[in-house]
């Protein structure tokens, strides 16, 4: 007879509630019980060399497999939560590194090119005057984007030299790091790769109308793809660079001066939305199915 | 040893700067210091740079960085790119991580058995009620927001408690509660193997003004565990608080003139020494290779 496998997923403080009702039902499917907590509601005991989480009297560490997926505004006790989970025997699909790394933009770009994975040349500065340096050798348009920045709401497109001088001194002033990014003209669409261990699912984002970025927290479209066997690798890699097993990579499409076709990995996200709207559960379901694989996989290993 | 210099990456020109150059050159060690603000790091096809006008790294063999750690965005990416480099830098990447995330920093400790105060963490204050009762008090409250301490106090008993987790209206990032330690606080000064200590009495109910600490020797076991902590956090030059061997905090080491002053140590020359021995071992490993 199999083993009852349990699953728990922890959400963000201001988790979707359309995400975690498809996670659940799909989880649902596959193992003997689901279990979801918002990360605030866990509870960490720290005694006598054991970490524990809890959630009431649940003891979060007995579950086979764990999707956490905290937010860039969690940190400060998701942190502390991905660190037993790591140190735990539970399966998670991602890491505390791996929050750390795709909370940081410009990280993200560093452990990217370290891994000789193509993005764009993006620089990261404490000082309005060494950004502005830096930015001038990369050209214009750039890209700004605020460290903890996400959904798109921290990031400004910078068309020339005044414009700079002014977001720059303003930022600087309420002490913001800013990451600079090299600016590719793809129009607003990217290609999303949801990577799950090898396995890759593409769709083409299109952002709405008048907006320059293919961000969907503002409106635009989702179109399912198949990826090309050099999407798939380099979204695959880019996973592995940032210890992720579960994530979407994003990347666009630019073309080179002599016309050639050139792809650049331009985010790596740890929570990424299934847009449900135009893929159906389609993104959740292989999410759980992954999960569900690997905790089966290791129970069979042991057996 | 001739030929081994040290870049000082700072935020801003303190007088101590003057005693570092003073004692890593008796050392023979060559000191240079930039301004962090001139720094740039910069990634992409060519790899990763570290960016100033004026700056060859390649003359460099270890690197001092005083960043503070409400720079932690910033010098994560640089301690990485500096170890990734080779570079003997006494902070180690994750260092900051840590030390500005206290939920991390006792997770982290408590992990590697390192003797902590009994601790609860919450995310919010409803979840405190129904664990009041398992405490032994006086507890220690903080809360937490937007990684900032928003409140740090005394709670001295299971209705207080109760009543301070009711009272909370705005959401906090975390709630530690903590079990207090009652005693003198030894904070201890860690140089790679070397731990020099001064001590605060705790007295009617209140910590002596640090000007008043005292130098003490720390009994080899807590000397052990104050160096284990230090470690685990990433530094090999750090700052260990502990009460009754229980440590309560790890950070970089900032009070040098206060350690001198008290302990009639120069930590300056103790700071040189390792850098020393540190980059010696690593020249004695490239001449392996």
């Amino acid at each position: 007879m199999s083993e009852k496998k349990r699953l728990l997923i922890i959400g963000s403080r201001r988790y979707k509630k359309k995400t975690v009702k498809s996670l659940i039902a799909e989880g649902e499917k596959l193992f003997d019980s689901v279990l979801f907590v918002p990360v605030h509601k866990i509870r960490i005991v720290e005694e006598k060399g054991e970490n524990k989480l809890f959630y009431k009297d649940i003891d979060l560490l007995k579950f086979d497999a764990c999707y956490p997926r905290t937010g860039a505004k969690d940190f400060f006790l998701a942190e502390a939560v991905l660190k037993i989970i790591d140190d735990s025997e539970m399966y998670s699909p991602v890491t505390l590194e791996s929050y750390q790394y795709s909370n940081h933009k410009y990280y993200t770009v560093k452990k990217l090119a370290e891994a000789g994975i193509p993005t764009l040349d993006a620089s990261l500065s404490v000082s309005a005057e060494a950004s502005s340096s830096v930015i001038k050798k990369f050209g214009f348009p750039v890209v700004l984007k605020l460290i903890s920045g996400f959904a798109g709401k921290g990031v400004m497109l910078v068309k020339d030299k005044k414009q700079l001088a002014s977001i720059l001194d303003t930022l600087h002033l309420f002490e913001e790091y800013v990451s600079a990014q090299k600016y590719a003209a793809a129009g607003n669409t990217d290609i999303r790769c949801y990577v799950l261990g090898e396995e890759v699912i593409a769709a083409k984002r299109t952002g709405a109308k008048g907006d320059w970025r293919a961000n969907m927290s503002r409106g635009g479209s989702v179109k399912p793809i198949k990826a090309t066997p050099r999407m798939k690798k380099l979204a695959v890699e880019a996973a592995r660079a940032l210890k992720f097993d579960i994530c979407a990579v994003d990347m666009i499409e630019t073309r080179k001066a002599n016309g050639k076709k050139r792809v650049a990995v331009i985010e790596v996200n740890f929570q990424p939305g299934p847009f449900q709207k135009f893929l159906g559960n389609k993104i959740t379901k292989a999410m759980v199915e992954f999960i569900h694989e690997k905790v089966a996989g290791k129970s069979e290993k042991n057996q | 040893m001739k030929g081994m210099n040290v870049l000082f990456l700072v935020l801003e020109e303190t007088p101590s700067l003057k005693h570092f150059k003073r004692a890593f050159k008796e050392k023979g060690l060559g000191a240079q210091i930039l301004d962090l603000k001139k720094v740039s790091l910069s990634s992409g096809k060519k790899g990763t740079e570290i960016l100033d006008d004026s700056l060859d790294l390649g003359k460099f063999d270890g690197v001092y960085l005083k960043a503070g750690l409400k720079l932690a965005q910033f010098a994560e990416p640089l301690l990485d790119e500096l170890q990734r480099r080779n570079f003997y830098v006494p902070v180690k990447k994750n260092s900051h991580y840590i030390s500005t995330n206290e939920t991390l920093q006792l997770t982290t400790l408590n992990k590697f058995s390192v003797k902590v105060p009994r601790t609860m963490i919450f995310g919010s204050p409803e979840g405190i009620k129904a664990q009041a009762e398992k405490f032994s008090y006086p507890v220690q409250f903080k809360a937490f927001r937007k990684g900032e301490k928003t409140m740090s106090m005394l709670v001295e008993s299971e209705r207080s408690l109760v009543f301070l987790a009711d009272s909370f209206r705005a959401e906090q990032d975390a709630i530690i509660v903590r079990e207090f330690i009652e005693g003198d606080i030894d904070e201890s000064a860690i140089i790679g193997g070397k731990v020099f200590t001064i001590r605060r009495k705790f007295e009617k109910g209140a910590l002596q003004p640090i000007k008043k600490s005292q130098s003490i020797k720390l009994p080899e076991a807590e000397k052990e565990t104050a160096i284990h902590s230090a470690n685990i956090c990433g530094y090999d030059i750090a700052s260990v608080k502990m009460c009754k061997g229980y440590v309560l905090k790890v950070k970089p080491l900032m009070k040098i003139n206060t350690f001198n002053r008290i302990t009639g140590e120069d930590l300056y020359e103790e700071i040189a020494d390792l850098y020393k021995q540190k980059l010696g071992e690593r020249k004695k490993r490239e001449e392996k290779k």
